[in-house]
């Protein structure tokens, strides 16, 4: 008597005749067991239900609420003003370094309500030991954000060495292969001001060269597509570092990572595309 | 007349608007005042819906900061709280994807998973509340973050479909198939162990469909509306 008959109305069945998703149930107008167990489910959803609305609500851990807050507070503000975000991004974090430079663009504010591209209208992006400043070249959309293109900031030529993407560029001179060196030194070149990390420096012609497609802007967002988490197309790396790997050139791309006070850094080869990033090395480094 | 300090569902969503569009101005203070009115309700979410605190601490901080970058495209069709929940919701489903073929981590409070309670023992036993989270964190996630929305959070099942992006009689069938999950589990089903269609070890063994009734499959339940 007791054992579930083939024709006889399952669990999730029952569960959906009392969520109201059938007009009629023909098996319960012959089946008495099924209606019994249906009447009794009932009463017991209801009981499971009152248990449910008085589960007691977790609050939000502190260190959770100030990891995430710290987070946040690393995000650049979300507008196209440029000197006005930029002033009140320093002042907001309190944690700009004292007697940084900012080196701000006099371009043209990129489009509005993107999500990164604001930033790089302000021209400055917040790192938490001090500032970088970088020149605004033509904008480009992220890799999620292929509408956006260099419609108002325009293709105005500007500094050779910044990419046209608007994010913050080093050239570090660095051998991402040199796993200790990386480590060692890019926190450090992060935290310094941009004048005194003159872009293309410390990296050699042909390397130049070598990297000189991933400088377009197409060509730059196409690789970030690559680069960047499926789950977070939208994500704005930190900084782009024109370097080399292993003694070839190199496109180092430094993005937030999930532990706020390090960087994920991707490096990948001139090659980079949608199709393959060809990905080279990663690793993490602490955030200055 | 109006219960002093009792603001409205709408004036609250006025409040959440307008921070919303403050912070899209360039407001440096407004997105944290906003998240600062949600932000225990969306932990919320994410725990029960990950039933880990490191997860759902990653997911939230996720899905707030994708929330930040990308507040230029809220277009105002659902309230603040309810694109704010989605944005939750669906960065810890992402997360939930990813780990998929592993299976889940067992709440120490909990009992071996893929093992219904016994309900006569569970008779024997205070309904706590610990018991009723444990056994939320057994329950298929579509199920279970439908249950935490509806159930749990008071959401209406609208808002709950808009937030999870399907029709509303799908948020009603994950909801009651849960409820009787839960019951089943929890021991209210005691008279009625024909009720277990779903012997132990029936599923895939995976955490998201150990309790799935072979007979009708998640596909299955998505056809109902």
């Amino acid at each position: 008597m007791s054992e579930l008959r083939a024709d006889h109305l399952d669990l999730d069945t029952l569960a959906d005749h009392l969520a109201g998703e059938f007009d009629a149930t023909p098996h319960l107008e012959v089946c008495g067991g099924c209606t019994a167990r249906l009447t009794e489910l009932e009463a017991a959803e209801q009981r499971v239900a009152a248990a449910l609305a008085t589960l007691p609500a977790p609050p939000l851990p502190a260190t959770v609420a100030d990891r995430i807050a710290t987070a946040l507070a690393a995000e650049p503000p979300l507008t196209a003003a440029g000197a006005p975000a930029a002033g009140r991004t320093g002042a907001a974090t309190g944690s700009a370094a004292a007697g940084s430079v900012l080196h701000l663009s006099e371009h043209q504010p990129a489009p509005r309500r993107r999500s990164w591209l604001p930033a790089a209208a302000a021209g400055v992006v917040l790192f938490a030991g001090g500032l970088i400043g970088y020149s605004l070249m033509a904008g480009t959309g992220s890799s999620g954000d292929a509408t956006t293109a260099s419609d108002s900031a325009g293709a105005t030529a500007g500094t050779e060495a910044a990419p046209a993407s608007g994010l913050p560029t080093l050239s570090s001179g660095l051998d991402y292969a040199d796993a200790a060196a990386v480590a060692a030194t890019l926190p450090r070149v992060l935290a310094l001001e941009a004048s005194e990390t003159p872009a293309s420096a410390s990296q050699s012609e042909g390397d130049a060269e070598a990297l000189a497609p991933l400088r377009e802007p197409a060509a730059l967002a196409d690789c970030l597509t690559a680069v960047l988490p499926p789950e977070q197309p939208d994500l704005r790396p930190v900084a782009l570092d024109f370097a080399s790997y292993d003694g070839a050139a190199a496109l180092a791309v430094l993005l937030p990572d999930a532990d706020p006070a390090k960087l994920s850094v991707f490096v990948v080869g001139p090659g980079c595309s949608p199709a393959d990033a060809g990905l080279l090395f990663f690793t993490r480094v602490d955030r200055p | 007349m109006t219960v002093q300090g009792a603001a409205t569902p709408e004036e609250l969503d006025a409040r959440d608007r307008a921070l919303l569009a403050a912070h899209v101005d360039g407001d440096r203070d407004a997105f944290g005042l906003l998240v600062g009115h949600h932000r225990d309700r969306l932990w919320a979410v994410a725990l029960r819906t990950l039933a880990d605190r490191e997860e759902a601490a990653d997911a939230l901080q996720d899905a707030l900061l994708s929330a930040y970058r990308s507040a230029g495209s809220y277009r105002g069709e659902a309230r603040v709280t309810t694109w704010l929940h989605r944005v939750v919701v669906n960065a810890c489903l992402d997360r939930v994807r990813r780990r998929q073929a592993r299976p889940t981590v067992p709440l120490p409070e909990q009992g071996t998973p893929g093992e219904w309670a016994d309900p006569r023992d569970a008779l024997t036993e205070r309904e706590t509340a610990l018991e009723v989270e444990a056994a939320l964190a057994e329950l298929p996630h579509d199920q279970r973050v439908a249950i935490v929305l509806v159930d749990v959070q008071g959401l209406p099942v609208g808002e709950a479909a808009a937030v999870l992006g399907v029709p509303t009689g799908t948020v009603k069938s994950r909801c009651s198939r849960g409820r009787a999950r839960l019951a089943l589990s929890l021991g209210h089903l005691r008279n009625r162990p024909d009720l277990r269609a779903v012997p132990p070890g029936a599923g895939t063994g995976t955490a998201g469909t150990a309790h799935q009734s072979p007979a009708r499959s998640a596909s299955s339940e998505e056809e109902v509306r």
